[in-house]
């Protein structure tokens, strides 16, 4: 792990301005931004370790515990809440047996909300992983939850 | 120039300052939560909002807004008042309003603002903030709960501190102070964090229910552990001091603090403290009344002196004695005893200053304009934490370019443009090969060279031999690195070169001060503010000892010895004939007590068994003394020694002056009746000399210091009528202000040659730096709790390379051996150590690193076993 912060850092020349970046990029090779890297990132970058945990921590997008392995993101803002989004939630976090914001102990799930993701004409929208869910209702919700779940058992 | 009005009232600032900084020039008081002069503006609070004609139809922060020509400013109206209320009605939705029993009570600035501006109610409502409080960090607690998000913390931990402990974190509403992952505290534990909090999110835990703040006495007087300075203020309640405070006016500090100022005063009401004097009868040391104690020291030093003669006595004091404690210390053995046989450790570390150096010294706070530093054998961030803030606000907020030249990789070697791992001792080479490089590349100061200096051409001569190639072999400093760092260094307009002195540094320092003034003299940084050597001593009056002749060749001023018209002055003044001899050294006295030619010794305040080099062979020199005789705070192993003991008051328990390393006499106020029946170091001497039959004059600080005043030059202007908290600046600093005037001095430019420490052996492959940590100084912190709770004793630091090499494991127990001693100490891994080299701080009893020393090597050469479970 170690060798890959360094391969990472090295790729944006080692300018602690591509914090954010560097930080995506951990993220997407750990799924979450594990303290013992943050760390050693924050010494590869001589920058304080406060900074990094002050930006990591500042960010929605990152997440200092591990995810599950599918992240179900359901969109809250204005244009899907008056559509129906809480719903759409309730029956997730009910489905998933996860509250928002949380992931589940067998680590297959993070369910999380978020306030807009720019696409409120096909509202109310949920996110799995990086694929856009639009219109969704209840019965629509439940039918992808359970097709990622047969697709996580076989 | 700008000129603006504020509340009709015409204010006229430099370019560059903000409405906030033109209006406090202009005497109007604008409130603020989240700005301070140290700190960046920030803009945080809105508390500070004012009403700009320019910029009509919104309130503007005034702590970040420039003052710009023409503009008309309101501070106060009725809608600004509005606007200061909602914010204060904000900021107390979440605030606990734990008034009644938090410390910062009284001394609040949300109390008082709400207080101000009558915020008996409140128009918003929502759930208070219910943050766990972090009662597990030492010395600052947290309690987040009350913060109000000024930033103040994070900003001076950052911005002056350098230490980056702070952040803020996490976003909108849940947005709090924490450390990294929310640990408790890990840094230097200057509190500087705690001190600026203008709420009770941070507090001192050592006040913690101590005092309100209204009921406490503030008293002011001087750090006493490192020159520096600081001006500090203790805050007593019921005859005990309860906290320090950095006192806002000092000048040499402007406020700011060390752990070792901040938290270390405990060791004034230590129980351990000497309250009687003891005289050795049967062998130990019994109570004994002060007549008894004084007759038995008198009759000890007149034996020696009538068996042996005046020159078998001699005495060494501490550099914490006040000047008019070490200026009657020296009369006492000169005009009384009849011997220059006095010094104080500075023997080991003060010759830097007091003879090495040609150049005025720096002044502190003008450090903060140079725009090159280079700072060689010092690792000020540690040894004098509140200078190396203001080296921090140079390079981390004004953009001054850093060069750091040491073998462990220190902390400001972090911000540093230019970082030299040399090899340990090997600072001389690479100083002459700095200065080498410059004036071969042409990048000398000409124009000063030949105005202001002479000897440029022996210069010359002598820095030959110091080529590039030549360094590189000498220091392992690659060529291209020293000839980056010799560009960089000459390419600024104000540099500052800062050398610390002290008990754990080796070498020469007369010589390495000779190197730095060199190459402050080629580049032409000599007399203008902020351009010069630093040269810090390590104790709180280092220097002023110095000043007052509590060394063997130096008078009083100082002025020397050895000239004919200075000694008869001081003759004339002090009654008594003064010998032409120099007296002995701290070694030579230690050496001559070994070979019996020093009979009797008069320690005050200095404890070589702890604090000087090779500790064996100072406790067998010691124990063949006829006499010794030690005044003293603590049964130190010195006291534990002595034929008696005479107890001294403490910093805080005396009134005085400590001259600092910018040469700023400052003044000491009695806090503390003194402990039990302890006296001032000041009346001791003087009663020792009447026992003897001799009078010193009064023991009255400002009495003595009006004749130190009438026979010292430079202090001519020193009176205690005219001393004020901000201090008295020697005169000879007159000379800085006058650059290349006419007849100004002109400075000698004077060769060194080098000193090549000698190669480590195979059988002592490491090389052991003895020095000291950033939480205490000298021996006397080691007597304070609460540093200790902190760094409670000695750990070997060792490169994770080498510790690997040795099997060597974090917490292991090592055994750590030179040719002189031996001992086992608990190692800690740690990447900033050098390979090759090892540390360990001195200031400890056991393990004692001095034991591994020795006054005559250079540097300490040493093997390191891991001790195993069976051979413990």
């Amino acid at each position: 792990m170690q060798e890959e912060i360094k391969a990472i850092v090295e790729s944006y020349g080692r300018d602690k301005a591509f914090l954010v970046p560097i930080l995506q990029d951990i993220q997407s090779r750990c799924n979450y931004l594990p303290r013992d890297i943050l760390l050693e990132l924050a010494e590869e970058l001589a920058i304080p370790h406060s900074l990094v945990f002050s930006v990591a921590t500042f960010y929605k997008a990152f997440s200092l515990t591990p995810r599950g392995k599918h992240i179900i993101n359901v969109c809250l803002g204005t244009a899907c809440h008056v559509r129906g989004a809480p719903l759409i939630l309730d029956t997730l976090e009910r489905n998933l047996k996860l509250k928002a914001g949380t992931t589940g102990a067998d680590g297959n799930f993070t369910l999380e909300t978020v306030n807009c993701v720019g696409a409120c004409a096909v509202g109310p929208i949920m996110l799995v992983d990086e694929e856009y869910h639009g219109q969704m209702t209840v019965s629509k919700a439940e039918k992808v939850i359970g097709s990622l779940k047969k697709g996580d058992h076989s | 120039m700008i000129r603006l009005t504020i509340d009709n009232k015409e204010v006229v600032t430099e370019d560059g300052a903000t409405i906030l900084e033109a209006a406090a020039r202009a005497g109007i008081r604008i409130p603020t939560l989240c700005y301070h002069e140290k700190l960046q503006p920030f803009g945080a609070c809105r508390i500070c909002v004012v009403e700009v004609e320019q910029m009509k139809g919104r309130l503007t922060p005034s702590c970040s807004t420039p003052a710009t020509e023409g503009m008309v400013v309101r501070t106060s109206s009725e809608q600004i008042i509005k606007a200061r209320k909602t914010v204060l009605e904000l900021l107390l939705i979440q605030h606990p309003l734990d008034c009644p029993w938090c410390d910062k009570g009284g001394e609040c600035q949300l109390q008082n603002l709400t207080y101000e501006y009558g915020v008996s109610r409140n128009r918003f409502k929502d759930k208070k903030s219910d943050h766990p409080v972090d009662y597990l960090s030492p010395l600052v607690e947290r309690n987040t709960n009350r913060c109000v998000l000024c930033g103040m913390c994070v900003r001076v931990c950052d911005e002056v501190v350098g230490a980056s402990e702070w952040s803020m974190v996490n976003r909108g509403i849940s947005t709090k102070i924490a450390t990294d992952f929310d640990r408790p505290l890990n840094c230097e534990f200057c509190g500087e964090c705690e001190n600026i909090c203008p709420v009770g999110a941070l507090t001192n835990r050592m006040f913690k229910f101590k005092a309100r703040a209204w009921e406490v006495e503030n008293v002011s007087t001087v750090c006493s552990f490192c020159s520096t300075g600081c001006a500090i203020k203790l805050s007593l309640k019921d005859g005990r001091i309860v906290r320090a405070l950095g006192e806002e006016e000092g000048a040499a500090n402007q406020g700011s603090l060390c752990i070792k100022g901040r938290f270390g005063y405990e060791y004034v009401m230590s129980g351990e403290r000497i309250s009687r004097p003891l005289v050795r009868k049967n062998g130990t040391l019994t109570p004994a009344t002060w007549e008894e104690a004084l007759q038995a020291v008198a009759e000890g030093l007149k034996a020696v002196k009538e068996q042996a003669g005046p020159g078998a006595v001699a005495g060494l004091c501490s550099a914490r004695l006040t000047n008019e404690e070490a200026y009657l210390f020296q009369k006492l053995l000169r005009a009384v005893i009849g011997t220059n046989n006095v010094d104080n450790s500075g023997g080991y570390a003060h010759r830097g200053y007091s003879s090495g150096l040609s150049l005025p010294p720096l002044e502190f706070k003008d450090l903060q304009s140079c725009d090159r530093f280079l700072v060689i054998r010092s690792n000020v961030s540690e040894t004098h934490p509140v200078v190396g803030y203001r080296v921090n606000v140079a390079v981390k907020q004004k953009g001054a370019q850093l060069i750091v030249a040491d073998p462990r990789r220190i902390k400001l070697a972090r911000f540093a443009q230019t970082y030299l791992a040399h090899k340990p001792g090997t600072e001389i080479a690479l100083l002459n090969g700095l200065a080498h490089t410059i004036l071969t590349e042409g990048l000398e100061n000409r124009e000063f060279v030949a105005a202001r200096t002479e000897g440029i051409e022996e210069l010359k001569k002598s820095l030959v031999q110091f080529t590039p190639s030549f360094v590189e072999q000498a220091t392992g400093i690659a060529g291209k690195d020293l000839v980056e760092a010799a560009r960089r260094f000459a390419s600024g307009t104000r540099a500052a070169i800062i050398i610390s002195a002290g008990m754990g540094f080796p070498g020469d320092d007369a010589a390495l001060a000779r190197c730095a003034a060199n190459l402050a003299l080629i580049t032409g940084n000599a007399g203008k503010p902020g351009a010069g050597v630093l040269f810090l001593g390590e104790k709180s009056n280092s220097h002023g000892s110095v000043d007052m002749g509590a060394v063997p060749d130096l008078l009083p001023g100082p002025q020397e010895l050895a000239k004919d018209p200075v000694r008869q002055a001081f003759a004339k003044a002090w009654g008594a004939a003064i010998a032409a001899e120099p007296g002995l050294t701290c070694e030579q006295i230690i050496a001559g007590a070994e070979q019996g030619s020093i009979k009797a010794l008069y320690c005050a305040g200095e404890n070589p068994l702890q604090a000087y080099p090779d500790t064996k062979k100072t406790k067998t020199a010691f124990g063949k003394l006829q006499f010794l005789v030690v005044q003293e705070l603590f049964l130190t192993p010195t006291a534990q020694m002595a034929h008696v003991v005479l107890p001294a008051a403490s910093f805080a328990e005396k009134d005085g002056t400590y001259t600092n390393a910018e040469g700023r006499v400052q003044r000491l106020h009695q806090a503390l009746p003194p402990c039990g029946e302890t006296k001032t170091d000041a009346e001791i001497f003087c009663r020792v000399a009447k026992a003897l039959g001799k009078d010193l004059g009064s023991w009255n600080p400002a009495a003595v210091m009006a004749e130190i005043a009438s026979l010292a030059p430079r202090y001519h202007a020193v009176s205690y009528a005219t001393l004020t908290v901000k201090g008295h600046l020697l005169s000879d600093a007159a000379d800085r202000e006058a650059p290349g005037a006419e007849g100004a001095a002109r400075f000698s430019l004077l060769p060194v040659d080098v000193i090549a420490p000698e190669a480590p052996s195979a059988e002592f492959p490491f090389t052991l730096l003895i020095g000291s940590t950033l939480f205490h100084c000298g021996t006397l912190s080691t007597r304070s709790s609460a540093i200790c709770s902190v760094y409670p004793q000695a750990r070997l630091e060792i490169n994770p390379g080498d510790a690997r090499a040795l099997d060597i494991r974090d917490n292991d127990t090592v055994q750590v051996s030179s040719a002189t001693g031996a001992l086992t100490i608990t190692a800690k891994i740690i990447a900033r150590q050098s390979p090759g080299a090892v540390f360990i701080p001195y200031h400890f009893l056991s393990p004692a690193a001095q034991e591994l020393a020795s006054a005559a090597q250079l540097q300490t050469r040493v093997k390191i076993e891991k001790r195993t479970e069976t051979s413990l």
